[in-house]
């Protein structure tokens, strides 16, 4: 057992309200710089939809992610060698249209426009030229079901689903969306390291997050390919990749990443995780129905002694441990097995999980009809057994956040509906039938974690959805400097001190 | 505010010691400049002011029989300046101008106070009611909220000149609330303009928009005997079939071309639509029907009508 610690994250889809609060404050943060323009680090769908960039799930054409030949994982990219032979020869990469072409407003116009006898305006034009354009792409463009009939339709998630329920799917009412924030998700086995040329890419040893060397990067941008989820960018000014940092400076300093703090839905959680280092090549290796559950073997239950011994042995210091206990992620990833990453048939084991979405629940078309009133008896039962009948189809749930497999989407679409079941008998009726506790013990759930998960869910504190541990990050100062010399020195900015002589 | 008498005098003599300005020999708190009157408003206002808060509660308590100063007892010294706004944002007092608790954190939820301190509901029952027997009321049909059928266009003589010129589909108009802004949020800027399509789309159902022969992101002009809109549209399956909408409150600084059909700058949302007073908002002196600014008194109507909706080539700026 090689034990690890990663600081992860768990988005509960149910909360977002897709307000996209988290790309704002992200991108103010670290991405309004030249070069930056068209980089959204943090950005949230609207699924069905094909996302940004857009259609970037479809990895015949961008060639990202694992894949297993004769058992063995290969990029999908390029083998090691034809990856050297062509090394000024990408097809894969995305272009800037695959994004969108940044845009900003003549805002000056509406000051210096001549005089005339008609109002002056602001109009688009392009970041990148300067001159007046069509805008017709953006980093959100299908947002809110715009352009159904172009970008919902043509959802990859949708193989496997009937064409009668896609085309209900079109129908104002039977429609239903829900929002996926994305951002990188700081994966096991990534692609984006493998791919590099330069070995500028790493996975920080402390937390598990993915970072790019910007001194090291030689811009071949072969990570950009290679990264499924399209999270590496190439930033045009400085001829560099850059990617999400999880904030590891807000990290290191006891505060939750941008994106996380600012979130008006609070659907995000952060917390470290234990995993076995030495699991990873199983777990990437697995058979596609079984990719869920290999990487779920990975992470460690943290209240194992032998796990304890050995996390402390690979020099993990009690209050990771702590943390671990504590976290969020752990307690829906693993104690209550309702988060799943995204795409695991990508194979980079993403680390970051998401809760699938139940909203919007029950309804019924009966006879062509739209039936909402059920028998009161019925109402709550309807829809647990009958998943089938819920509005964002199993099979699309399961292809997003399962391999295919509706077999791990539906328990965890049970337990979601126990919970509200029983918290919502518990606060209409103020009691518990004994039909409802049938249900409780159908999904495979007590009343106890019932309550735990609603408490997690609907009411946690900021302390309970963030834990993360202290970094220590004076002792590394220490060793190469006197913490109070470091301390005088930081406000002045200097990234390498500049020596006398030089 | 709410029938409230909150005694200030006080801390309008303190008002004219600080900021003072001498007027026919009189000294007022001077409202010369936007910081000066920043100062005032915060000073005399029982969010910022907790003595005010205090009394306000102290005035409310009289009215209801209510125990309810208590909500603003600890914050007696609280005096939220401008300055201390410009350092950070502050949290506002609980005060009965408004109708939320906010102590302690508590994020704001209307009628707070209602429910759980029992102070009435400023209706003529004290209670909420949807029944209202004012004769204005009974006699337009309008005491108690009960479904309309859409009222038929040519009721609305809104299209009747434009008729003659008339191209596309006559199609009902609805400009609701944005996803991103409502009334006069400032909406227009870079980061909010890049999430969305770069302007004030003009949502239509697909199927609307096959019969129009529409594609998304299409050029579209509305129209009608009011004025006219033009942008870009955005096709989908969430707008119901016969609806054409425009969130509200765009403006007209940004991406807004001229008008094929009458040679100008095309308008904002309102530009199609037009005022029209609700004559039952017009009764009053009964009970809450009783005028107060920004809380009762006739609204423009002015959100709905009946347009003309044709897709248009490339326009010119
Ligand atoms: S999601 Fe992040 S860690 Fe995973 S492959 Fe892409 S860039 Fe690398
Ligand atoms: S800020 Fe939170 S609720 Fe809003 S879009 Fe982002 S993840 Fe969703």
């Amino acid at each position: 057992m090689n034990v690890r610690a990663h600081v992860s994250m768990t988005f509960h889809l149910d909360k977002c309200i897709g307000c996209h609060t988290c790309s704002v404050a992200c991108k103010n943060l670290w991405t309004d710089r030249k070069g930056t323009e068209y980089m959204w680090w943090n950005n949230v769908e609207t699924r069905p939809g094909t996302g940004y960039p857009t259609g970037w799930e479809d990895q015949e054409r961008f060639k990202g992610g694992w894949v297993k030949r004769n058992g063995q994982l290969k990029l999908r990219l390029h083998s090691r060698a034809r990856g050297l032979t062509n090394l000024f020869y990408n097809p894969a990469l995305p272009e800037l249209d695959d994004y969108y072409e940044p845009f900003t407003f003549d805002y000056q116009n509406l000051f210096t426009a001549p005089e005339g006898d008609d109002q002056p305006v602001a109009r688009p034009v392009s970041m990148i030229t300067g001159e007046p354009m069509n805008i017709n792409a953006g980093p959100n463009w299908d947002d809110d079901l715009g352009g159904s009939n172009l970008y919902a339709e043509n959802d990859p998630n949708w193989e496997g689903v009937s064409p009668e329920i896609q085309a209900q799917m079109a129908e104002i009412e039977r429609v239903a969306f829900n929002y996926m924030p994305r951002i990188c998700n700081h994966c096991l086995n990534p692609t984006c390291v493998a791919a590099c040329p330069s070995g500028a890419i790493y996975k920080r040893g402390e937390d598990g997050v993915v970072l790019v060397n910007e001194n090291k990067c030689k811009g071949w941008r072969m990570c950009v390919a290679a990264c499924p989820y399209k999270k590496v960018y190439y930033n045009w000014a400085t001829g560099k990749s850059e990617k999400c940092i999880l904030c590891f400076p807000r990290l290191e300093t006891g505060q939750a990443p941008a994106c996380f703090h600012s979130c008006v839905g609070r659907i995000r959680y952060l917390g470290a995780i234990l995993y076995d280092a030495d699991k990873i090549a199983t777990a990437a290796n697995a058979e596609t129905k079984d990719l869920v559950q290999a990487q779920l073997d990975a992470i460690l239950d943290p209240f194992k002694p032998d796990v304890i011994a050995a996390a402390r042995a690979g020099g993990l210091g009690d209050d990771w441990i702590k943390a671990a206990q504590d976290s969020p992620v752990y307690k829906f990833v693993k104690v209550w097995k309702l988060a799943l990453p995204l795409h695991p048939e990508y194979r980079t084991l993403a680390m970051l999980f998401y809760i699938p979405p139940l909203s919007p629940i029950v309804s019924t078309i009966e006879d062509g009809l739209f039936k909402l009133e059920l028998p009161p008896d019925q109402v709550d039962f309807e829809l647990f057994n009958h998943l089938e009948k819920a509005r964002l189809p199993l099979e699309y749930l399961a292809n997003l956040f399962a391999a295919g497999s509706v077999e791990v989407i539906k328990p965890i679409l049970r337990k979601l509906l126990a919970v509200r079941i029983y918290k919502r008998r518990q606060s209409v009726e103020r009691s518990i039938d004994a039909a409802t506790l049938k249900i409780v013990e159908a999904a495979g759930t007590t009343p106890e974690e019932i309550e735990a998960i609603y408490r997690l869910t609907a009411k946690p504190t900021l302390q309970e959805r963030f834990v993360v541990p202290p970094y220590h990050r004076e002792m590394a100062t220490e060793v190469w400097n006197d913490p109070l010399a470091h301390k005088g020195e930081t406000g002045v900015g200097f990234i390498e001190l500049p020596v006398r002589g030089d | 505010m709410h029938g409230l008498t909150i005694p200030a005098a006080d801390f309008y003599d303190d008002l004219r010691q600080r900021q003072g300005r001498k007027l026919n020999g009189t000294t007022y708190p001077s409202l010369e400049n936007a910081l000066e009157v920043a100062e005032v408003i915060l000073y005399l206002d029982p969010v910022s002011n907790g003595e005010l808060a205090y009394r306000a509660f102290k005035d409310e308590e009289k009215k209801t029989g209510q125990k309810l100063t208590d909500l603003a007892e600890s914050v007696r010294d609280t005096r939220i300046s401008f300055a201390d706004i410009v350092a950070q944002p502050r949290r506002q007092l609980t005060s009965p101008t408004w109708s939320a608790i906010i102590n302690q954190g508590r994020a704001y939820s209307p009628f707070t106070l209602n429910v759980e301190r029992l102070i009435p509901w400023r209706t003529l029952s004290g209670r909420q009611h949807f029944y209202l027997d004012h004769p204005n009321y009974l006699n337009w049909g309008e005491h108690l909220p009960t479904y309309k059928p859409r009222p038929d266009h040519s009721m609305l003589l809104e299209t009747e000149v434009t008729r003659a010129e008339a191209q596309g589909m006559l199609m009902n108009y609805i400009t609701p609330h944005g996803k991103w802004s409502i009334h006069s949020t400032y909406s227009d800027n870079h980061r909010m303009l890049t999430l969305s399509r770069g302007s004030y789309p003009i949502w239509l159902n697909d199927k609307d928009a096959k019969k129009m022969g529409i594609q998304d992101n299409d050029w579209v002009e509305l129209f009608n005997d009011n004025g006219v809109f033009v942008q870009r549209c955005i096709v989908s399956a969430r707008i119901p079939s016969g609806t054409v909408f425009v969130y509200h409150a765009t403006e007209r600084t940004v991406s807004i071309p001229k008008s094929p059909l009458r040679g100008t700058r095309a308008g904002m949302n309102n530009s199609i639509t037009r005022a029209r007073l609700k004559p039952v908002l017009m009764s009053g002196g009964y009970a809450q029907f009783t005028y107060a600014f920004n809380y009762w008194g006739p609204v423009g109507v002015n959100r709905d009508t009946f347009v003309y909706v044709r897709r248009i080539e490339e326009p010119n700026w």
